[in-house]
């Protein structure tokens, strides 16, 4: 890869890359911080402290990186398929009112109504085309189901683990996912989630960020729906 | 489109394989 192609290539991708550039070292900051937590822990309680590696394959790591991917996909999945049937009047996230749902095939651009340069399965037509139109949400609902099985499974080990140092019985995963403990872990997560969406539905109505597209332009006047600038 | 396809797969390729390291992770504590 020549220097100018290296240049082009992380521009192209400035947006991803860098969001997981952050990711893997918010990441491993979890880790390492996460690791000193838990040995604290361990001597309190009079056992044994483990080492980087003990920490990164114990049920308690699994449990905390899990619990948040599970909220964030959810969060996505949920503002996704919200806008399709919602709107915010002057929200540039927002679709004028009047065009609730998933809109006509010549809008969308599928089946007969498809560009030349369309996606395949948006030219497809049939069950390819059905699939292909909710793909975003498909996935994006695979990972948060994915991740919240994830949280249940290393929370309940991690739990249970903490059951067995108390002298407590340890509990089936079918009644973990009833306990106090799963939910409080779960909904602190969302929580959180959903006012951040809430206030961004409604932010970004009266404010602005100049040149972000997730913003109107700046002088856009409130009342303007579904415009970025 | 083919460096996005790309970090695409990447993107998708490291959530798949830290949720299943996250329940295989959990299955062998149990």
């Amino acid at each position: 890869m020549s220097r100018s192609q290296r240049g082009s290539f992380l521009r192209a991708n400035g947006l991803s890359l860098f969001f997981g550039s952050i990711f893997l070292a918010a990441l491993l900051g979890e880790a390492l911080t996460g690791w000193a937590a838990y040995n604290n822990e361990q001597v309190a309680d009079g056992l044994a402290t483990v080492d980087l590696t003990g920490y990164l394959t114990s049920a308690s790591f699994g449990v905390d990186v899990a619990e948040n991917w599970q909220s964030e996909y959810l969060q996505f999945l949920l503002y996704i398929w919200a806008t399709v049937w919602l709107v915010q009047r002057g929200s540039p996230e927002s679709k004028e009112e009047g065009t609730e749902g998933t809109e006509s095939d010549k809008a969308q651009k599928i089946g007969a109504d498809a560009d030349p340069d369309s996606p395949a399965w948006a030219k497809a037509g049939g069950v390819r085309t059905r699939l292909y139109s909710s793909s975003l949400v498909l996935v994006m609902g695979a990972m948060f189901i994915g991740s919240w099985f994830a949280q249940s499974v290393a929370g309940l080990a991690a739990y249970n683990e903490r059951q067995i140092v108390q002298l407590q019985d340890p509990l089936r995963w079918a009644q973990y996912v009833w306990s106090a403990e799963f939910w409080n872990r779960t909904l602190q997560n969302w929580q959180s989630e959903f006012l951040a969406v809430g206030s961004m539905a409604i932010f970004a109505v009266f404010l602005r960020q100049r040149g972000s597209p997730e913003s109107k332009p700046v002088g856009e006047p409130h009342e303007k729906t579904g415009i970025t600038g | 489109m083919r460096t996005q396809r790309l970090v695409f797969a990447v993107y998708i390729g490291l959530i798949v394989a830290g949720l299943f390291y996250f329940v295989v992770l959990g299955a062998l504590h149990r």
